[in-house]
């Protein structure tokens, strides 16, 4: 079994919003960074992925394990962290892991409180009473804690600073140090992807846009600057994305239309992922 | 070991990596035999995706410069450093001599062509 | 399950000592309402039901605030054994208002020099009372998310009901009527006139939200008015084979005459009670189809299904034991009486926390199929 996560298919209908036919894979040893917009579907993806919420359609495996049938075993090895603060708030830092805790039979104490330490959580502190960056904290160190194979990681970074943006990143190049363990990462900050991240998944409006590996992505586009007197209808038709204004015009093209702009003075740039993510919001 | 990535380089980054150690193992900076460390371990101190350090790894692996045992890590591979000198001094022969060319072409004299390899050495440092 | 069940005890740790507290206060203080006697008697069952069912709904809207069901869904435990495990949790807190109960009971004995007045032998009634008041608390609850207020807007329209039907059935005895149908308009326009006395109340003193829950609180009458059909219905039908069975006694000792040709009429009126009720159901029935399909919140659509499969489950039971010692056993036998009695409160038991069940599935169900909005 070589893919971690395997999602075919699949599909879930709300009042309003659709996820349709969503598929990718991703293989044990890799950090996949899952893009899109705030509202594109990443939550409910992951949401399905982990049961929370019922498909209407297509499989999804992890571990080579069907994620609702074997829902238990499989979560057992998945270390998940959360947009917000999921715990209760009313109980202790202690309290609230003397609850999780029991439930993964690979939970590692010491492990737990060494990141206590090193993150600087204090356990009698009440989970109200902790900054928004402690709790994120707190949520990282219990998923750490019980040996997962898998990281799932929902938005878990918006709204923090960056100097913890990237003492996370740190974390988790750590944790991929053993090849046997995944991350699956996602955000709309690409930012903190685009150094740290092996495979790309960009979801938009329900739709996958594009599932690949980041430098695959990263070297077969371009950013084309120029004037904008040279785009014809012909020439835009080829581009994916076009920004226009009084000085002159910003494109992304696939590196293999690039020579539409051969007898043209034009400036070619490498596309960060962010700048892919708006050029690309109308596939 | 010293590899710097420049994130202004028209090169993939897994070029860039492929290339300075080529060169280094070239120089004799990297001898025959000297462990080089793991792709994760690369691509940690990086701070790249180990997909890139696999890919220069194994460019320079199929060139015969790097080989991998199993179960122990990535060495460099035993191999005729003075038939690689000699390649590439070749091609530098070659690409010289275009230059020389298209300088000779243009009405370019001798003195004038070697202040702009002067300039050029200064530049690309 | 234990880890389960331990984890929700942690969590819930300090809401427990709410209940023994408020079902006290409720009981106890109702005790001193002169002329409720028969208000007494149920209310105790009532309350010792609804405040623990309503805290596990505020427990359940506080984790939805902050999304903490999500804890238990993603670690490591099956759905249903997490569901199970809460059910588990409730009934503890539920039996814990027992001892209260007779706490509450004791005092009032004590203070009022009166009889003990709690009779588990009035089962029938009971379940229906309890899901009465619970059916109108429950919308109140889930819109305005205030336990005092359900609490207050379910004690107005119990009291009410009580007087009104008191005052209709003291006019009814006065004109000699012995009618089961119209006993029944009797209960009717009480429950109508304490709904609408209980929406006055409320839209005068809670504008904003009144509108909502109004269309909720009508569907739930018509579904209270659909118990209460089902239960009549019920009991119509078992008398109907009561007076049947007399007759064929009767047929087989071929003596009393008399009392031969009185049961044949009673049998045939019965017969046609049986018809009215029946028809009322089936009306009541199509009424409440109709009003499901205006309905598009989930609140609505899940009301049916989920709260009143485990009425029907009871009186599915009830009847079935009822029928089979009607069946088996002839009038006068001791034995079948004490285990009747005994089989009967465990359905009710039974019953009760099946329902407190499927209503927490029902919040859980509604909680994880919502997308996260606001």
């Amino acid at each position: 079994m070589n893919k971690i996560i395997e999602i075919n298919g699949v599909t879930k209908e709300f009042e309003g919003f659709k996820l349709d036919n969503i598929s990718f894979g991703l293989e044990k040893g890799y950090i996949m960074g899952f893009i899109g917009p705030n509202g594109a579907g990443k939550t409910t993806t992951i949401r399905l992925i982990m049961n929370l919420l019922k498909k209407d359609s297509g499989d999804i495996k992890i571990f080579g394990m069907d994620n609702s049938k074997d829902e238990v075993a499989i979560k057992d090895r998945i270390g998940f962290v959360y947009e917000e603060s999921y715990f209760y708030e009313h109980l202790t830092v202690k309290k609230m892991k003397d609850i999780i805790a029991p439930f993964y039979s690979r939970w590692d104490d010491e492990k737990f409180d060494e990141y206590c330490s090193v993150f600087g959580l204090l356990p009698n502190k009440k989970i109200r009473d902790l900054s928004k960056g402690t709790k994120m904290k707190f949520s990282l160190a219990v998923a750490l804690s019980h040996n997962a194979e898998l990281l799932i990681l929902d938005e878990p970074t918006s709204g923090l600073d960056p100097v913890f943006r990237d003492k996370l990143m740190d974390i988790l190049r750590e944790e991929i140090q053993d090849e046997n363990k995944s991350i699956l990462f996602s955000t709309h900050i690409t930012s903190d992807l685009e150094k740290i991240a092996d495979y790309i998944t960009f979801i938009n409006n329900g739709r996958i846009v594009f599932s690949d590996q980041k430098d695959v992505l990263l070297e077969n586009y371009k950013i084309i600057k120029g004037d904008s007197g040279i785009l014809t209808g012909e020439i835009k038709s080829e581009l994916l994305g076009v920004k226009e204004n009084r000085f002159g015009f910003e494109a992304l093209c696939n590196v293999e239309k690039q020579n539409v702009f051969s007898q043209f003075e034009i400036v070619t740039e490498k596309p960060t992922l962010e700048q892919m993510m708006v050029y690309m919001q109308n596939k | 070991m010293k590899i710097i990535i420049k994130n202004s380089s028209p090169d993939p980054i897994y070029k860039q990596i492929s290339d300075q150690l080529r060169g280094m193992m070239i120089t004799g900076e990297l001898k025959e035999g000297d462990a080089l460390p793991s792709i994760r371990n690369l691509a940690k101190d990086l701070r790249i995706s180990v997909i890139t350090t696999k890919r220069s790894y194994e460019d320079l692996e199929r060139e015969g410069f790097l080989e991998t045992v199993g179960g122990k890590g990535t060495f460099v591979a035993h191999q005729n450093k003075e038939f690689i000198k000699e390649q590439k001094l070749k091609i530098i022969e070659n690409r010289l001599s275009e230059a020389v060319d298209e300088a000779k072409m243009l009405g370019l004299k001798k003195s004038e062509l070697r202040e702009m390899l002067d300039a050029l050495y200064e530049e690309v440092l | 399950m234990f880890k389960l069940i331990m984890a929700d005890i942690k969590v819930l740790g300090n809401r427990i000592w709410q209940i023994p507290i408020g079902v006290f206060l409720f009981i106890f203080s109702f005790s001193f309402i002169p002329n409720l006697e028969e208000v007494y008697k149920i209310h105790h069952l009532i309350y010792s039901v609804l405040i623990p069912g309503l805290l596990t709904y505020e427990l359940l809207r506080d984790e939805q605030k902050h999304g903490s069901e999500s804890v238990f869904m993603t670690l490591p435990v099956c759905k249903k054994t997490c569901i199970l495990g809460r059910y588990i949790v409730i009934s503890l807190f539920c039996s814990l208002s027992i001892p209260v109960i007779y706490l509450s009971e004791y005092l009032h004995i004590t203070m009022h020099a009166k009889e003990s007045i709690i009779e588990f032998s009035r089962i029938g009634s009971i379940s229906i009372g309890v899901l009465l008041v619970i059916y109108y608390t429950l919308p109140v609850y889930y819109y305005t998310k205030k336990l005092m207020r359900s609490m207050g807007a379910s004690a107005l329209f119990l009291t009410a009901l009580l007087i009104i039907t008191d005052i209709l059935y003291s006019h009814s005895y006065r004109l000699s009527l012995d009618n089961n149908t119209l006993i029944w308009y009797f209960k009717f326009s009480g429950i109508i006139a304490s709904l609408v006395l209980v929406l006055k109340v409320f839209e005068h003193f809670y504008k904003n939200i009144a509108d909502r829950y109004t269309n909720d609180i009508i569907y739930t009458t018509i579904i209270f008015i659909t118990i209460d059909r089902i239960a009549a219905f019920q009991n119509m039908l078992l008398n109907y084979i009561s007076v049947n069975k007399y007759l064929e006694i009767f047929l087989k000792s071929e003596k009393h005459i008399g009392s031969y040709l009185l049961f044949t009429a009673l049998s045939s009126k019965h017969g046609l009670d049986l018809i009215i009720v029946g028809i009322s159901l089936l009306i009541v029935i199509f009424l409440l189809f109709v009003f499901h399909k205006n309905f598009n919140d989930k609140f609505n659509r899940n009301m049916i299904l989920y709260i009143l499969s485990p009425v029907i489950l009871f009186h599915v039971f009830s009847f079935l034991i009822s029928f089979h010692s009607m069946i088996f056993y002839y009038p006068g036998d001791e034995f079948y009486w004490n285990i009747h009695l005994l089989l009967i409160y465990m359905i009710f038991v039974v019953s009760i926390i099946v329902f407190i069940m499927i209503s927490v599935r029902a919040s859980i169900y509604l909680l994880k199929n919502d997308r996260r909005h606001s």
